[in-house]
């Protein structure tokens, strides 16, 4: 039989709280700490490491390399450049009704299926909900493109049949957000319901049966004991949606085209066209750059908030 | 006795243990000046079509080894750009001549003068050719992998029939077939599922006025010569007339209304099921595969008929896809030699560029012919190019493959309608702001052929905003200052 050589807490000097040198420390865990060794390194390797290459923001990037050191230059001409601000506000507005439109739903679709009482009917509408989550946006772009066609997709045919004139959906400026929308919700909202699901079931039955008792119904039980115990989840993953509102591309991406620009250029595909298509790679990099700081600034002020609204955050 | 017969036996079948490669047997694998060529390519044989083989070929005429980087072609030119950017160098690379020219004035390309002048195979090559590739400091930086080429017009022949028409020769004829192909369901199938036109103008990011040159005439929407001097062409007075002729096209419902967003490949899709009656295309190579795939999509019955410009209207001539090589490299004359010297050798150097390996990619017939193999990758498909066009060889190379009519008609009607292109080489505006006119010029063409302004209101507003992306300074770039 195998010995077990396990460190035992409960008999260790450690547990019981005597004070030990950090090397003593760090021997005595050495085995825990040899298994961060592959986390620590995928993060140094592939988060940290291409952080030296902010450097390339700093300097004129020709083809072969550094060419000039110019300083802040590039984040200057940042400043004054439209095409980013409105790459900037597009992001913001693109993300931001995104992220409140499918919060909205995700936490309406999570309240009306916790309310399912077969468990076969409520695991069906699940996972019809999930589906669309597992397709890839290239093929989600695709399938829409057809649907929308002007010339052979079904939605134009029906518009067409009822006398109307048809609609190219995907390049005009007032459509092309709705429609980015309306598949942001169709492809996200299923799955986004699967926390806040998760949270419901963390509810204790004995609080609905109290306020039964005290002659609450379904619409008061649900305003007065689920929305108040699922409000930190709301809260966090509120958090996390803002962490990523500035990090949008490929939704954007496979479904813009220089016809709608104005309302579809937003800064990651900004950073992209710039930086890799037309290989201006400073300025790219320096936008990526603002971008995050943005992002950073946003998650802070955020928890900020929070902080003082329910006087705890998450960081 | 017997001892005699065997040495005899041996000294008999010498020849032939020697020459045992039978096809090989005028090649003597030469000492390499270099032992290996790195090179990033676009348009070479597949390596599902046996590029191993290709290679390895290449590696007995020269003695080199050949390693190939052949990134995916939509994204070709930016796998290139960021690869150089990385260090990860080759020693000869394919790009565009707009792209090329940026390596050359960021000095990651040799000067090929000297080589080009040593090197006897190029002396065939026509200077005036060569010339259009020059740089403004007057060197030559890359070389063209072969001519430019271009498109032409390729319309439904057997619809044309069905309707009582003919191929159109003037705009209002092309209308009226336009027309014709949209409302009279060409296609027999009783439902109004027929365009007359399609066509696309974006591709690589680049507003492209290539595909639709019987529509545009005389207008173009890009930086072109005109009179000896460089001028932004959406911003010319013929530019608004073409707007118009868009504008009245589109709304009488007679031209695909995804024009703005088609890829060519959707255009192409669109001829090949029978969705639209005329598109521009390629020609040489591309004029066999149109017929070839419109048969496979519509049926055997379908004809596929290239047409000569309508009266006003001028194919263009593209410049071509060329070679640069690096100023990382150790030795670039050899690898010029080995490469472009090779593929303009009238030997076997020039065979394998154009033609691929006897038995994987062609088969020799009697005297000088030879007959391209079914593909290795889909025996389905026969083979129609391994890299240079045979219609597009620089020195006149020997057209040696049996030849489709139609290849050799779309080729002939565009080799006597259009008219060439210039080398678009700017400067540091000019490499900020390209994108971004590009944009522009789509967004205002899309604006003006929807009908949301007028031609002379999008004229305005293109010129307006056009300046704030400095096109003067532009033009001014291209014209050398």
């Amino acid at each position: 039989m195998a010995k077990n050589n396990a460190p035992s807490i409960q008999h260790t000097s450690l547990a019981v709280g005597k004070p030990r040198s950090v090397l003593s420390r760090f021997l005595y865990y050495k085995y825990f700490y040899l298994m961060l060794v592959p986390g620590i390194l995928f993060y140094a390797l592939f988060m940290y490491w291409p952080y030296i290459e902010i450097r390339q923001a700093l300097w004129d990037w020709g083809v072969l390399g550094p060419k000039d050191f110019i300083g802040l230059k590039n984040f200057a001409e940042i400043m004054k450049d439209e095409i980013f601000w409105n790459a900037f506000r597009n992001t913001f507005l693109l993300s931001g009704v995104r992220i409140v439109l499918e919060m909205f739903a995700a936490i309406i679709l999570a309240l009306l299926l916790n309310e399912v009482r077969k468990s076969y009917i409520k695991r069906t509408v699940q996972t019809v909900l999930y589906l669309p989550h597992f397709l890839s946006w290239v093929v989600t772009a695709s399938i829409f493109t057809l649907i929308l066609s002007p010339g052979s997709g079904f939605v134009n045919a029906i518009i067409k049949t009822m006398g109307g004139t048809p609609i190219y959906f995907l390049t005009e400026e007032f459509w092309w957000p709705i429609v980015y929308y309306f598949l942001r919700l169709w492809h996200d909202t299923g799955w986004a319901t699967i926390v806040f699901l998760a949270a419901l079931a963390g509810v204790d039955p004995e609080l609905y049966e109290a306020s039964w008792i005290d002659g609450a119904g379904r619409i008061k039980q649900m305003w007065y004991i689920t929305l108040p115990h699922i409000t930190t989840t709301i809260v966090i993953v509120l958090m996390i949606n803002l962490s990523h509102i500035f990090r949008l591309f490929e939704p954007v991406f496979v479904l813009q085209n220089p016809l709608v620009s104005n309302v579809s250029e937003v800064i990651m595909t900004y950073v992209y066209r710039r930086g890799l298509v037309q290989g201006d790679f400073d300025y790219g990099i320096a936008v990526g750059l603002f971008n995050s700081v943005i992002s950073l600034v946003l998650v802070v002020g955020a928890n900020l908030l929070v902080k003082k609204i329910r006087k705890e955050g998450i960081f | 006795m017997k001892k005699i017969s065997i040495i005899l036996i041996f000294f008999v079948m010498l020849p032939f243990f020697i020459f045992a490669e039978g096809q090989d047997e005028d090649i003597v694998t030469p000492t390499a000046p270099i032992p290996k060529i790195k090179a990033v390519l676009d348009v070479v044989v597949k390596v599902h079509d046996d590029q191993a083989a290709w290679a390895a070929k290449y590696k007995k005429l020269t003695g080199i080894e050949l390693e190939i980087l052949q990134p995916t072609h939509n994204k070709y030119e930016e796998k290139l750009k960021i690869m150089i950017a990385g260090g990860d160098i080759p020693d000869i690379f394919e790009t565009m001549p707009t792209f090329a020219s940026l390596y050359a004035k960021e000095g990651a390309a040799v000067a090929l003068d000297g080589f080009i002048a040593a090197n006897p195979n190029l002396a065939s090559v026509p200077k005036r050719l060569l010339d259009s590739y020059r740089s403004q400091d007057g060197k030559l930086y890359f070389f063209p992998l072969q001519l430019g080429g271009g498109c032409v017009g390729y319309i439904r022949k057997d619809w044309l029939d069905k309707l009582g028409l003919s191929i159109p020769t003037t705009y209002d004829e092309l209308v009226n077939v336009m027309e014709a192909f949209t409302k009279r369901d060409p296609d027999g199938d009783g439902q109004a599922n027929t365009y007359g036109y399609s066509a696309t103008l974006m591709g690589d990011g680049i507003f492209q006025d290539m595909y639709n040159r019987n529509i545009m005439l005389d207008a173009k929407g890009n930086f072109f010569v005109k009179n000896g001097k460089w001028v932004d062409g959406f911003a010319q007075p013929e530019m608004k007339e073409a707007l118009a002729r868009w504008q009245k096209l589109y709304k009488a419902g007679i031209i695909d209304p995804e024009i703005f967003t088609n890829q060519t490949s959707d255009m192409r899709e669109k001829f090949f099921q029978g969705r639209t009656g005329i598109v521009e295309y390629w020609v040489a190579s591309w004029a066999f595969k149109m017929q070839r795939d419109t048969h496979a999509a519509s049926g055997p019955n379908a004809v596929v008929k290239p047409f000569a410009p309508v009266k006003g209207a001028k194919y263009l001539d593209r410049l071509a896809r060329v070679f640069c090589i690096s100023t990382k490299t150790k030795n670039p004359k050899a690898v010029f030699d080995n490469w472009i010297g090779l593929m303009w050798d009238q030997g076997p150097g020039q065979e394998l560029f154009v033609y691929g390996v006897e038995g994987i990619h062609h088969k020799k017939l009697g005297g000088n012919k030879v007959e391209f193999l079914p593909s290795p990758a889909n025996p389905k498909i026969r083979l129609s190019k391994i890299y240079v066009e045979e219609f597009y060889q620089i020195n006149d190379g020997d057209i040696r493959s049996k030849q489709d009519a139609i290849t050799d008609e779309a080729t002939r009607i565009w080799q006597k309608n259009s008219e060439p292109l210039s080398l678009e080489a700017g400067g540091d505006v000019y490499n900020r702001y390209i994108g971004e006119i590009h944009n522009l010029r789509l967004e205002i063409f899309s604006k003006v052929t929807k009908g949301d302004m007028s031609p002379d209101e999008g004229m305005r507003e293109y010129i307006r905003k056009s300046k704030n992306f400095q096109v003067d300074q532009m033009i001014r770039e291209l014209g050398g200052k």
